[in-house]
C-alpha cells in the first residue's frame, strides 16, 4: 500500500472532510436531505459502476435490488414495530438481494449482451409489476408507511436515527463503505479479473477465468451494496412505496456512470453528487428533469465517451508536468481510480 | 366458445402491433446492428401525430392515418441523423445507452407538451361492430388486421424487389461483404430506419383508436417486440413477425388464466422460457447480437 | 508453477464440428505424446483453428472425444481447461485492451491461483510478478511494460501472449500461427522460444502456414484438408503423399 502524499489522495481526504463538514456548515432541513439524497446515489451508482464500468455488463435491474432492500427493512421494521435494528436489516438485505441477483444473473448471462440488458430491463419491469400488485406483502401503490426510526445498535448502546444530521452520518458511512469496497476490489487481482473479462471474455476464460462466475460475483456484490442503500432509504423516508423500483432511477444512475466515465471511481462520484444536488437546487420539475437528463445522457454518450474522468486525467497529467518542472526528481504514477 | 374466438382475435389484433413493431426493430438490428431501445417511442410518436392531425388539422381518420404514416418517415430520417448515424460503429454499450437516452428524451418531451393523461383518438370505424362467427366485434380490429396485411405485403415487396430492399437483406446477412461489394451502407441504414419508423406508424395509426394514447404506451411495446425479435432469430424479419402473432395470442388467450395485471409478464415469461431452451431463437440460426 | 512437470499427452477422437450445415471438422483423430511437438497444418479452410477451439472449450463438438491425461475432457469450459494447463494462442492475437503490457503477462497468472487468492496481490501473486518481469526482459518487451497492451506493435502483442501463455504453468499448449505476419527477427525469436519450450518437455501443438518453420520444428506432421485428416507422420514422408502435395499446390 502506498499512502503517498499525491494529489490523488488529497482529493479524496478533501472530499471526505467537506462531506464530514456539511451538516454542520449547511443549516436548513431541505439542503440536508439534499445531500443525505446525493450520498445514496453516490452509493448506488459506485455500486452500478462496479457493473456497467468494470465488468461490462449493462444492467437495467439495479432499481430492484434498491427496492428489494427497502421493502426487506420495510416489512422487518413494521412487522412489528420497531424491528430487529439495523444489522440485522442489512444482513437479510443483502443475502436477499445477492441471492436475487443470482436469480436474475443466471439466467441473464447466458445470453448476448443486448439481450442481457433487455433481460433485466424485463426483469425490472416484472418487479415493478409485482411490487405494485402484491397487496398482501407490499400493499401496492399505498405503500408501506409508517416505518420507524433506523435503530443502530453498537457496543455500548444503540443509536435511534431520528434527526437529519444523524441520518446523514449513517448514509456517509455507507457510502463509504461502497467506495472502499469498490476502489478495493478494483486494485485487487480481482479486479483486474473483472477488467480481463469486460474487455475481452474469450481471452480472460484462455487465462484461467470464468466470465460467467465472475459477472454473477461482480452483479451480487452490487446488488448487495444497493439493497444496503435501500434499507437506509426505508427508516430515513419512512414510506416504501413501488417507485422505488422505477425506471427514471435506472436513467439517472445510467446518466452518473456515463457522465462520470465507466470505471472511474472519483468521475463517478463526482457525476453522482452533480446530478441530485444541482436538480434540487435548481427546483427543475420532475419531468423537465428527465428531458434534461435525457439530451446529457444521449450528448455524452456521443460526444464524451470518458466522461468526467476524461478531465480529472487531463488535469492528473497537468499537475504532474507541473510538479516536475518544479521538483527535478520526481516520479509520478498516474491511472485510474 | 365465443370467449375464445373473442380472445384469439384479440390475440390477432395485439399480434399485429407487435409484429408491425418486430419487424422495423428487426430490419434495424439486421442492418446496422443495433438495438433500438427507442422503438416502441416511435410507436408512440406515430400515435401522437394522428392525435395532432385529427385534433387540430381536424382531418377524418383514413388520411390523418395516411398523413401520420408518412409523417414518421419524416420523423424517422430526424431519428436517424440525430441518433443512429452518430453511434453507427461505436460499442454496443454506446449505440444501447444512447437509443435508451432518446427513448426517455421522446417519453418525457411527449409527457412535458401534451402532459400524461391519456389522450383518445378517433375512428369512425370503432363504432361499426361487425358479426363474426359467434363473436361481435369492433370493425377497426379488422382494419388493424387489415393494415398489417397491407404493410408486411409491401414490406416483402421492398425487400425481395427493390434495390435498396435487397441491399438491406444483403447487409443483414453479411455486413462486410456487402461493403467489400460496395453498397452504400449510411443510405440503406438510413431507409432501413425510415421503413422501421413507417412500420411502427402503421401500428400507430390503427390501434390508439381500440384505446387510449399516452407518453408511456411505447415502453411495454418495446418490450415485447424485442422478445419477438429474439425469439425470431434477431436479424430474420419473418421470424420476427411470426413469433409476434405467437406472443400476441399467447397474451391473449393466457389472460383467461392469469390474473390481468400479470399478464404483460406473460410475453416475457414466454421469451425466458424460449430462450432458456433456444439462446438462439426460435427460427435463429446461431445469429449475432 | 509445475514448468518442471512432464508435458500432457492427448487423446483426440472422431472429433467433428459443423457450421450452418457444412462440415469443418470431419470425424478427425489423432494422439500427441507427453513432450511431442507436432505440427498441424493444412491450407486454409482446413479446419485447424475450429479443431483447437473445439479441444480448448471455445466450440462445442458436435461429435468425437477428447482425452487430456487420460481424462474426458470434451466440452469442458475454456476456463477449466486452462487451470489443466490446456494452454492456447490465438491466430488473430488477443490481448486486454486496457492493461498494460506487463498486467497482461501477469494476468497469465490466473489460471494456477486459485479463486481464494483473488483479492490479495501478496503471496503467489509475487511470484507470478516475478516471474513476469523477467520473461518480458528475457523476451525484451521490458521496456514497453507500463505501455497499454493495446498501442503496441503486432509483433510485440505476439510475444505478450506467449509470455502470458507461458505463465499459465502450460502442460500442453497450442500455438496458432506464431509467427504470421511478424518480422524475420521476430521470427527466429519466436523459434528458438519454441524449441525451448519443447526442450521443458511441454507438449507443443504448431499450427502454422510457415513450412519452414515447420519443418524445422516438427519431428511430426498432421495434415487436415476440408475438416479431415489427411496424413500423419514424419515431415518426410508426409510431405511426399500425393494427396499432401494436391492440398497444398492444387488450389
Amino acid at each position: 500500500m502506498v499512502a503517498a502524499i499525491n494529489p490523488r489522495s488529497i482529493g479524496w481526504t478533501g472530499s471526505l472532510i467537506v462531506a464530514l463538514l456539511v451538516p454542520v456548515v449547511v443549516g436548513t432541513p431541505y439542503y440536508l436531505s439534499t445531500g443525505i439524497f446525493a450520498l445514496m446515489y453516490v452509493a448506488l451508482a459506485v455500486a452500478f459502476d462496479l457493473v456497467v464500468g468494470r465488468i461490462g455488463a449493462l444492467s437495467l435491474a439495479q432499481p430492484v435490488f434498491y427496492g428489494y432492500g427497502a421493502y426487506v427493512a420495510a416489512l422487518l421494521g413494521t412487522h412489528p414495530r420497531p424491528g430487529p435494528g439495523f444489522w440485522v436489516e442489512a444482513l437479510a438485505a443483502a443475502t436477499g438481494a445477492s441471492i436475487l441477483a443470482l436469480a436474475i444473473g443466471i439466467p441473464a448471462f447466458r445470453l448476448s449482451l443486448h439481450s442481457f440488458a433487455m433481460g433485466t430491463l424485463g426483469f425490472a419491469l416484472i418487479a415493478e409489476l409485482v411490487a405494485n400488485n402484491w397487496l398482501s406483502v407490499t400493499r401496492g401503490p399505498l405503500c408501506i408507511s409508517a416505518i420507524a426510526p433506523l435503530r443502530l445498535s453498537y457496543p455500548g448502546g444503540t443509536l435511534i436515527v431520528t434527526t437529519n444530521q444523524q441520518a446523514y452520518y449513517v448514509i456517509l458511512a455507507i457510502a463509504v463503505v461502497a467506495i472502499l469496497s469498490v476502489g478495493l476490489v478494483s486494485r485487487s487481482r480481482l479486479g483486474m479479473a473483472f477488467r480481463a473479462v469486460r474487455d475481452d471474455p474469450m481471452l480472460a476464460a484462455a487465462r484461467g477465468l470464468s466470465p460467467n462466475q465472475l459477472r454473477l460475483l461482480a452483479f451480487a456484490i452490487s446488488a448487495a451494496l444497493s439493497a444496503l442503500v435501500g434499507v437506509f432509504a426505508a427508516h430515513f423516508e419512512t414510506v416504501v412505496c413501488p417507485s422505488y423500483i422505477d425506471l427514471s432511477i435506472t436513467v439517472l444512475l445510467l446518466i452518473m456512470v456515463f457522465v462520470g466515465g465507466r470505471g472511474s471511481l472519483r468521475g463517478v462520484v463526482t457525476a453522482a453528487v452533480i446530478f441530485t444536488v444541482v436538480p434540487e437546487l435548481l427546483r427543475i420539475a420532475e419531468s423537465m428533469r428527465l428531458v434534461i437528463f435525457g439530451a446529457i445522457l444521449l450528448v455524452t454518450v456521443i460526444a464524451f465517451p470518458d466522461g468526467f474522468e476524461h478531465l480529472y486525467a487531463r488535469m492528473g497529467r497537468f499537475i504532474s508536468r507541473s510538479r516536475s518542472r518544479a521538483l527535478p526528481a520526481s516520479s509520478e504514477a498516474t491511472g485510474k481510480a | 366458445m365465443g370467449v375464445f374466438v373473442e380472445e384469439v382475435v384479440n390475440g390477432l389484433t395485439v399480434g399485429s402491433e407487435y409484429a408491425l413493431v418486430a419487424a422495423g426493430l428487426a430490419l434495424i438490428f439486421g442492418v446496422v446492428q443495433i438495438v433500438n431501445f427507442a422503438h416502441g417511442e416511435l410507436y408512440m410518436v406515430g400515435a401522437y401525430l394522428l392525435y395532432l392531425v385529427e385534433s387540430y388539422l381536424n382531418w377524418p381518420y383514413v388520411p390523418a392515418a395516411l398523413l401520420a404514416v408518412l409523417g414518421m418517415g419524416v420523423f424517422g430520417v430526424v431519428f436517424y441523423y440525430v441518433v443512429v448515424r452518430n453511434v453507427l460503429g461505436k460499442g454496443w454499450q454506446t449505440q444501447l445507452v444512447a437509443t435508451l437516452a432518446a427513448s426517455v428524451l421522446l417519453v418525457n418531451v411527449v409527457i412535458v407538451w401534451a402532459g400524461s393523461v391519456p389522450k383518445v383518438v378517433l375512428s369512425p370505424l370503432t363504432s361499426t361492430i361487425v358479426t363474426l362467427f359467434v363473436v361481435r366485434l369492433s370493425m377497426q380490429r379488422l382494419v388493424v388486421l387489415a393494415f398489417a396485411l397491407v404493410a408486411f405485403v409491401c414490406l416483402y415487396a421492398f425487400l425481395k424487389h427493390t434495390k435498396p430492399g435487397k441491399a438491406m437483406r444483403a447487409m443483414s446477412q453479411n455486413r462486410d461483404a456487402a461493403i467489400v461489394v460496395g453498397i452504400p451502407i449510411e443510405s440503406v441504414a438510413l431507409s432501413a430506419v425510415v421503413v422501421g419508423s413507417m412500420l411502427a406508424g402503421v401500428a400507430a395509426v390503427s390501434i390508439p383508436p381500440l384505446a387510449n394514447i399516452s407518453p408511456t404506451m411505447g415502453a411495454i411495446v418495446t418490450l415485447k417486440a424485442f422478445a419477438a425479435v429474439v425469439m425470431g432469430g434477431f436479424t430474420n424479419v419473418t421470424g420476427a413477425i411470426v413469433s409476434a402473432f405467437l406472443l400476441g395470442l399467447a397474451e391473449a388467450i393466457g389472460i383467461i388464466w392469469v390474473p390481468s395485471e400479470y399478464a404483460d409478464a406473460i410475453v416475457f415469461g414466454v421469451m425466458i422460457a424460449v430462450l432458456l431452451f433456444r439462446p438462439h431463437g426460435l427460427f435463429g440460426r446461431a445469429a449475432r447480437a | 508453477m509445475n514448468q518442471d512437470a512432464p508435458g500432457a499427452a492427448l487423446e483426440i477422437r472422431r472429433l467433428s464440428k459443423s457450421f450452418y450445415g457444412t462440415t469443418v471438422l470431419d470425424g478427425v483423430s489423432f494422439d500427441v505424446a507427453p513432450g511431442e511437438l507436432v505440427g498441424l497444418i493444412g491450407p486454409n479452410g482446413s479446419g485447424k483453428t475450429t479443431l483447437i477451439d473445439c479441444v480448448t472449450g471455445v466450440l462445442r463438438p458436435a461429435g468425437g472425444q477428447v482425452m487430456l491425461d487420460g481424462s474426458r475432457i470434451t466440452r469442458l469450459p475454456a476456463h477449466r481447461l486452462a487451470r489443466r494447463g490446456l494452454v492456447r494462442t490465438f491466430q488473430q492475437v488477443r490481448v486486454f485492451t486496457s492493461a498494460t503490457v506487463r498486467e497482461n503477462v501477469i494476468a497469465g497468472g490466473f489460471a494456477t491461483v486459485p479463486w481464494s487468492r483473488y483479492l490479495f496481490n501478496g503471496g503467489h501473486w509475487s511470484e507470478t510478478a516475478h516471474l513476469a518481469d523477467s520473461l518480458l526482459a528475457d523476451l525484451g518487451i521490458d521496456s514497453v511494460g507500463a505501455s497499454l497492451a493495446g498501442q503496441v506493435s503486432y509483433g510485440q502483442r505476439k510475444l505478450i501472449e506467449f509470455a502470458a501463455g507461458m505463465l499459465s504453468a502450460p502442460r500442453l499448449i497450442f500455438l496458432d500461427e506464431p509467427v504470421a505476419a511478424v518480422n524475420p527477427t521476430l521470427a527466429l525469436t519466436m523459434r528458438d522460444r519454441i524449441r525451448k519450450l519443447h526442450e521443458s518437455s511441454v507438449t507443443i501443438v504448431l499450427v502454422e502456414h510457415n513450412l519452414e518453420v515447420v519443418l524445422d520444428l516438427c519431428q511430426r506432421l498432421v495434415v487436415l484438408d476440408h475438416g479431415v485428416k489427411i496424413a500423419d507422420g514424419p515431415p518426410s514422408e508426409v510431405m511426399e503423399l500425393p494427396a499432401v502435395q494436391e492440398a497444398y499446390l492444387g488450389r
